[in-house]
């Protein structure tokens, strides 16, 4: 099986970026900030490696094996991700800001009935069932990511919370990434799997790397901002709460409620 | 043909949201302090007050203020408009002050955001009741929510200020 130079080039240079944010995760101790996404990162580093040598020894049954295998394990990290940023802009001090969590998962439960409605509804140019369903499975992938991290920006904006930078950062790579696939995988639906398939899956392995490189220079830096420690969020919680108390003694009793 | 242009739209909505979320984010870190409170619309404090005092009171008379008269102390629908704008700003506001005293600001602003999601879930029962008739609201309660929360919001904001930026106090205040 043949590569071009440029393919190789950015085969390789994925992986350099690949372990350099591997690196970066753990060096600067930000594995501890995103766990998830420090796993998701690894991952792909180890499967991108295996992926290059089997595809250089030829071996093109494992190399689909792998493929797909790694697809799927890659949908449940990247949802994973979405998740611990989730966890992160929803939560305050360990408790989720109230309401936020019931309204991010009926938009959430929207976006898989969306997401998989969009991709049963297209019917690429493809000779086997199998590449018909491979275009439907990535196009459901890329619609479900821009979805749920469009909620969760919505959501966050309508209860005004506000990002720590290192997971605003992870989720801006992630999106812009997402959305360049998005338009990859809406070709493919369309042209199928031949016309134009390598040259659209350079453009997304491009994004990729650019998200990369994003993520490395963002998580190098240091965060903006820092955590609030327990003992004066619990002196200030409870001054805040004294005023909650006095406004609520004059809340009308559940008997006026219900006159 | 159809499916494509479907996922086109689809694209560009989400697309074009998630730019207006990163621009509104980017704008709101770049504005200065006078910037954020010259948002602040004109509201009359001492009628509001009255509103929420009825809440207040609710034990003792609580319908000494009717409804009708609520409706127009509160400035009606422009009114409400103009809480739900100040109730934003004030937000903002309160992650501002974070610059100047990060723990109480962060605190203050969590608090902050209890009251005005119990004020937009208040405003929005009043709008749902305006555009469908049949539906049943008990709008004096609704608009007593609206000033309590209003109320706390201010008054939590006022008192951040007064540890965070004193120095700011007074210009906020006659905004306010």
């Amino acid at each position: 099986m043949g590569l071009s130079a440029l393919d190789t080039v950015l085969w390789a240079a994925t992986i350099v970026m690949l372990a350099v944010l591997v690196v970066t995760l753990v060096f600067k101790k930000r594995f501890r900030v995103a766990p998830w996404f420090t796993i998701w990162i690894s991952s792909g580093l180890t499967l991108t490696l295996a992926l290059y040598i089997t595809y250089r020894l030829g071996r093109s049954s494992l190399y689909t094996i792998l493929y797909w295998g790694w697809a799927v394990a890659d949908l449940l990290l990247q949802l994973a991700v979405i998740v611990e940023i989730a966890r992160s802009v929803l939560k305050r001090d360990g408790r989720w800001v109230e309401g936020s969590h019931t309204r991010f998962l009926a938009m959430a439960g929207v976006s898989v009935l969306l997401s998989v409605s969009l991709a049963l509804s297209v019917h690429p140019a493809t000779v086997y069932a199998t590449d018909t369903w491979a275009v439907r499975g990535n196009l459901f992938t890329t619609l479900l990511i821009c979805m749920l991290f469009s909620a969760l920006m919505f959501v966050s904006q309508q209860f005004g919370l506000s990002w720590r930078s290192h997971i605003m950062r992870i989720g801006y790579g992630l999106t812009a990434w997402a959305l360049t696939s998005f338009i990859v995988d809406m070709l493919h639906s369309y042209w199928g799997i031949t016309r134009h398939y390598a040259q659209l899956d350079r453009i997304r392995n491009f994004a990729y790397l650019g998200s990369l490189i994003y993520w490395f220079v963002a998580l190098w830096r240091a965060e903006v901002g820092k955590k609030l420690s327990p003992d004066v969020f619990s002196r200030l919680s409870s001054l805040h709460e004294q005023v909650e108390y006095e406004l609520s003694d004059s809340s009308p009793t559940d008997e006026e409620r219900f006159s | 043909m159809f499916p494509i242009v479907l996922m086109a739209a689809t694209f560009v909505m989400l697309a074009g949201y998630q730019t207006y979320f990163v621009l509104r984010r980017r704008r709101l870190q770049n504005q200065t302090w006078e910037q954020l409170i010259s948002k602040i619309q004109p509201v009359d404090f001492s009628q509001l007050q009255k509103v929420a005092k009825s809440y207040l009171e609710s034990g003792k008379d609580h319908h000494h203020v009717q409804p009708a008269d609520m409706w127009i102390m509160l400035g009606q629908e422009q009114g409400l408009a103009r809480l739900r704008n100040n109730a934003e700003v004030m937000l903002d506001l309160a992650v501002y002050a974070e610059r100047w005293n990060f723990h109480e600001g962060r605190v203050i602003a969590d608090f902050m955001r209890r009251d005005s999601v119990r004020l937009r879930t208040a405003l929005r029962e009043i709008e749902a009741s305006f555009a469908n008739e049949s539906r049943t609201t008990q709008l004096h309660l609704h608009l007593q929510e609206i000033s309590s929360a209003y109320s706390a919001m201010r008054q939590r904001l006022l008192a951040l200020y007064e540890n965070a930026n004193a120095g700011r106090l007074p210009q906020l205040q006659a905004a306010l």
